[in-house]
């Protein structure tokens, strides 16, 4: 072999030997970056979890105290702690790696407890007291919470004996991870779970509410799609089946024209259109916010919504969406609410949604204030400039609705909705205009 | 070429082929772009209207308070600036913004940035209904008591959405995905109040299939 065979010859061992050499050093450090953030990933889950047990183990004991206690201010401690730790509670529980329906109970039951206990502390907050009703629901509750407390700390036990969240979720080709299987005590059908029926936040009531706004008169589907081709004369109507069991049962139609495409329900009691959604996008803007309004007041004229004016609407990338709420006397009803998307293109309505109005309308017969609006107007703020003020209905937060003054009003160049309750004078609610870089919201 | 030299050019080739591999195997490890980009964005009409309800109470305006930032507001801000030690300029930037006690910029509507991105994820390739549909479906979840209460906690809730799973909730969202975002927001619910939907084609849980099916919108089917 000739020296400078043989000099190659080092140089390419060398570069061999030195390659090795760094692959080696690259993998370790890929494999040490790996593990810090498997492990950080870790102690998430860890803080997740044992936040959560000891958010039910203090659930557990607020309402084991909230059973036994007889004092109103203390009844509202506990249950306002209650709130705020099924709030925690909730979310350390989704934020852990298990499916969703090896939790989907447990989270019904944190929410609904965290809801219903929110309507006890306002009930005592009117100067209500908690019935028999309410401590016989609070004792199974009670019970509920402490078997969700038994099987946590179970789990936590077996954490503890070291049972590694993350080596257990790895697999990706089982259905269901290990995780989720161990979870399965809290969820299978041996823990009791009662029905909540409140007027708050996830209550079981206001997932079936009442349909009060639909005539009482039943519409076949032909009778329904003649009305779709009297209201979209533009539009190729046909009928796609039927939707039962939600709120509403109704006809189901597709829409169609030059490639465009839509859909549209119309309620088979009442034959109320109840939504439509198109596909149209947008284009120039030849139409002014004002002539859009108008096109969504005439619009619902048309498919027979009477009496409804344009409260509130936002320009948008070349739509305007408009809200139109009945009026009665000069009275604004905000719960009949009807929303409308206009094309500022055409003019067109490319959409329409009434479900609040087919839940709500009714003909409202006692629209007359016990409170003047001067008295009213004594109850908002002095630091705020009142700039008109209005007789309006307002929904209540989760049930009914209430006549209120609303005063609008400006403060450092924010725009604020106050409302005072018109048959007894108290604070309603505050609603802020809020400015965001996809227009007006109303909060 | 003699065999050595060969397998010189080869373990060189081999080595910048495998350096170049990690090295793009950690340029991937988080790219953080945290945007240094501060919007110097022309102000509302309400901004306008807070800085010259301020400078009017310190003295240094002497106008109406219109949102109308004309000459009087300009040079009234200038005084401010200069009696603050700031570049005098006229314009309300952060800085100048921060002195006045206010912070500028209107709110990001991250709920519609979150919808159209999970929108874009799941349904890009489906029919502009199907797509307000998924829209449809988180809303439903965020007032569902058997699902975290916030858009974030739905979309972000571990195995709640393949899209999320496998990374592509990170595309940008188009403007149909946009549309679609803000008609669910708006209220429209082709899904009928539906809770879950799955392709019928490719899932693979059994637990999914026992949910009754509402509608079925494009690929997917949607259940309560």
């Amino acid at each position: 072999m000739s020296k400078a065979m043989k000099i190659i010859g080092i140089i390419s061992m060398s570069v061999l030997v030195g390659l090795v050499i760094f692959m080696g050093v690259m993998w370790g450090i890929t494999q040490s970056e790996l593990d810090r953030y498997r492990q950080e990933l870790n102690y998430n889950y860890l803080n997740n979890f044992y936040s959560l047990t000891d958010s039910v183990n203090n659930i557990e004991t607020n309402l084991s105290k909230l059973s036994v206690s007889t004092d109103e201010e203390m009844q509202e401690k506990y249950l306002t702690e209650v709130v705020s730790l099924c709030q925690s509670a909730q979310n350390n529980l989704s934020s852990l790696p298990l499916e969703h329906h090896s939790i989907n109970e447990t989270t019904k039951f944190i929410n609904q407890l965290g809801g219903y206990s929110f309507t006890l502390h306002q009930n005592i907050l009117n100067g209500e007291e908690l019935t028999l009703d309410d401590k016989d629901q609070i004792d199974q509750l009670h019970q509920s919470a402490s078997e969700v407390k038994f099987e946590l700390n179970r789990l936590a036990n077996l954490i503890n004996s070291g049972y590694s969240i993350i080596d257990n979720i790895k697999d990706p080709n089982v259905e269901v991870n290990d995780f989720s299987q161990q979870w399965s005590g809290v969820y299978d059908d041996t823990i009791e779970y009662p029905t909540l029926i409140y007027d708050g936040p996830f209550s079981d009531s206001t997932q079936n509410k009442e349909v009060k706004g639909l005539k009482d008169i039943n519409v076949t589907q032909t009778e329904a799609e003649l009305l779709m081709q009297k209201w979209f004369t533009d539009w190729q109507i046909s009928p796609s089946g039927e939707s039962k069991g939600g709120d509403f049962d109704t006809w189901n139609f597709m829409l169609e024209k030059e490639g465009k495409n839509g859909y549209a329900q119309i309620t088979q009691k009442g034959g109320m259109l109840l939504q439509l959604g198109t596909d149209v996008n947008a284009g120039d803007k030849n139409k002014q916010l004002e002539e859009c309004e108008l096109l969504a007041e005439n619009f619902a004229k048309k498919v027979g919504i009477e009496d409804v004016k344009v409260v509130w609407s936002t320009e948008c990338e070349g739509f305007v969406y408009c809200n139109l709420c009945y009026v009665k006397d000069g009275v604004i009803i905000y719960p009949d609410m009807i929303k409308v998307k206009v094309s500022q293109d055409t003019g067109e309505i490319l959409g329409y949604e009434a479900r609040s109005y087919a839940f709500n309308h009714v003909e409202r017969t006692n629209l007359t204030p016990k409170i003047s609006k001067e008295n009213a107007q004594e109850k908002v703020d002095e630091y705020l400039s009142i700039l008109t003020e209005k007789l309006v209905v307002v929904p209540n937060e989760y049930v009914g609705e209430s006549l209120a003054w609303e005063f609008k009003c400006l403060k450092e160049g924010s725009v604020y909705y106050v409302y005072i309750d018109a048959l007894t004078g108290k604070d309603l609610n505050i609603m802020k205009v809020i400015e965001t870089d996809d227009g007006e919201l109303l909060m | 070429m003699t065999k050595f030299s060969k397998i010189i050019y080869l373990s060189l080739a081999l080595f910048a082929f495998l350096s170049s591999g990690f090295l793009f195997a950690f340029s991937e490890v988080p790219a953080n772009m945290s945007s240094e980009l501060v919007a110097e964005a022309a102000l509302s009409t309400s901004e306008i209207q807070t800085v010259q309800t301020k400078l009017k109470r310190w003295g240094y305006y002497t106008g109406s308070v219109d949102g109308i930032y004309g000459p009087k507001t300009t040079s009234a801000v200038k005084s401010f600036q200069k009696k603050n030690g700031l570049t005098v300029d006229g314009i309300v930037g952060s800085k100048t913004a921060a002195a006045l006690g206010m912070t500028l910029g209107t709110q990001t509507n991250n709920d519609l940035y979150l919808l159209a991105k999970c929108i874009h994820a799941e349904a890009r390739g489906e029919p502009y209904v199907g797509q307000v549909a998924i829209g449809a479906v988180i809303l439903n979840r965020v007032e569902s008591p058997s699902f975290p209460n916030t858009i974030a906690g739905v979309i972000y809730q571990p195995y709640a959405f393949t899209a999320v799973s496998d990374g592509q909730i990170n595309l940008e969202p188009n403007e149909s995905a946009y549309n679609a975002a803000r008609d669910a927001l708006n209220g429209w619910d082709p899904t009928y109040g539906a809770l879950y939907y799955y392709n019928p084609n490719t899932a693979t849980s059994s637990w999914i299939w026992s949910r009754q099916i509402v509608v079925t919108i494009g690929k997917h089917n949607f259940a309560i």
